[in-house]
């Protein structure tokens, strides 16, 4: 049986619009469930005592961002797998796992496939992958290069970006560290087989040519000359000034089934 | 074009890059090797190899498992195993190590200690012996 936490405000009150949908689908799919809306989000870690027991499936937060922070926060045992439901476009969770519609997160219930993530936070946000932060103009660049056909043709897969798209940048890693320097972007991966919880990637510029650097940190706090977006999945969630850091906390998170290319490609 | 862990050994991916066209700062406590291509100031310790590349410049001590210099290192390497300098190397400072390379061309200013005599000094025992004197032997008859 899975525990679905509804959060009846997110999205524009969009689970009154849906719920006869939503339970319809739950049926179709034969998920067992529970609805429990939540009034108050401090109310989360009450519910979670009161309903989650031996016979619970899995624990499915349907909302935005607040609600999947609130319930992950007060999920203590890391054994019970996670859904995420999103209800309103900013579920910056939901992104990473590649889920954009409640739709695709019930077939996921349904067919769950459970991942061991370690989760990070930007500001007050989960996260789970990875982050990027970037000047507008290198996001754009990277767009273009992405769908220009005559670069995928040539096998071209980013062209070096000139110096003035880079960004004077102040960064300090794990309070021990600083970075200062025009910076065309930062990557955050989070990693669980190290000793440090991220892997922070610099692209500086130098003599026509990027220049990469590569730390292990647990927590990375950026600032900079013009606002950097900071974008996860393809989603800009916040902006410059940030501050990153990988959570102790592993969560199992119901994600997609992988597509059956990919299996492919295994075999 | 510069020089990089890979011209002296299999590093093909290491865990640490400090790259160039930024300036980086203060404390490194790592695990896994370390490749310094541009400026850095501070102290670097780590459990793997250190690399500093051709162009690079260094302020900081150094511990490390290896440490091949081929820039400029301004700072005292300890090093579990060897320190290589190499042709474009420079260290201004001082170096413990088991196995100390200088290739021609490299320049160290600073004293080198090898770490096994290092340790192996307290434990020496004299190969010499002492002559007894006339009231050594009156003070064990002494006290016989």
């Amino acid at each position: 049986m899975y525990l679905f936490l509804v959060n009846p405000e997110a999205g524009g009150k969009k689970f009154s619009k849906i719920e006869k949908r939503f339970v319809g689908l739950l049926d179709k799919l034969k998920i067992k469930h529970k609805i429990v809306m939540i009034e108050n989000l401090a109310d989360i870690p009450q519910i979670l005592d009161e309903n989650v027991n031996t016979r619970t499936d899995g624990v499915a937060i349907v909302g935005g961002n607040a609600t999947v922070n609130a319930v992950i926060n007060a999920v203590v045992s890391e054994n019970t797998p996670i859904a995420i439901v999103p209800l309103s476009k900013t579920n910056h969770l939901a992104t990473s796992l590649g889920i954009h519609r409640w739709e695709q997160a019930l077939s996921a219930i349904a067919n769950p496939n459970l991942i061991d993530v370690r989760l990070g936070k930007v500001g007050s946000h989960y996260f789970i992958g990875n982050a990027e932060i970037a000047s507008h103009q290198n996001i754009i660049e990277k767009y273009l290069n992405k769908s220009n056909p005559l670069m995928k043709f040539l096998g071209i897969r980013q062209s070096v970006p000139s110096t003035q798209m880079a960004v004077d940048m102040d960064i300090t890693l794990d309070q021990q560290m600083t970075i200062k320097g025009p910076v065309h972007g930062i990557r955050v991966d989070l990693v669980s087989d190290k000793d440090k919880k991220l892997r922070v990637e610099i692209l500086a510029h130098d003599d026509n040519k990027v220049a990469k650097t590569v730390i292990m940190a647990d927590e990375l706090e950026a600032e900079s000359e013009k606002k950097m977006p900071v974008v996860i999945g393809n989603e800009t969630i916040t902006h410059t000034p940030v501050e990153i850091k990988g959570v102790s906390k592993h969560i199992k998170l119901i994600s997609p089934a992988p597509k059956k290319e990919d299996k492919k490609t295994k075999k | 074009m510069s020089k990089t862990r890979s011209d002296f050994a299999d590093f093909a991916n290491p865990d640490t890059i400090l790259g160039k066209g930024i300036e980086i700062k203060g404390q490194m406590s790592t695990q896994g090797d370390v490749q310094v291509n541009g400026a850095f100031s501070g102290k670097i310790t780590t459990n793997g190899d250190v690399v500093v590349g051709e162009h690079a410049f260094v302020d900081a001590d150094i511990s490390g498992e290896n440490v091949y210099v081929a820039g400029e290192v301004e700072g005292d390497i300890h090093a579990m195993d060897k320190i290589h300098i190499l042709e474009t190397g420079r260290v201004n400072g001082n170096v413990t190590s088991s196995a100390l390379e200088i290739e021609a061309g490299g320049i160290l200013k600073g004293s080198s200690t090898m770490r096994d005599v290092e340790e192996a000094v307290p434990e020496i025992d004299p190969t010499f012996e002492v002559e007894e004197t006339q009231s050594d032997k009156d003070k064990k008859s002494d006290s016989k």
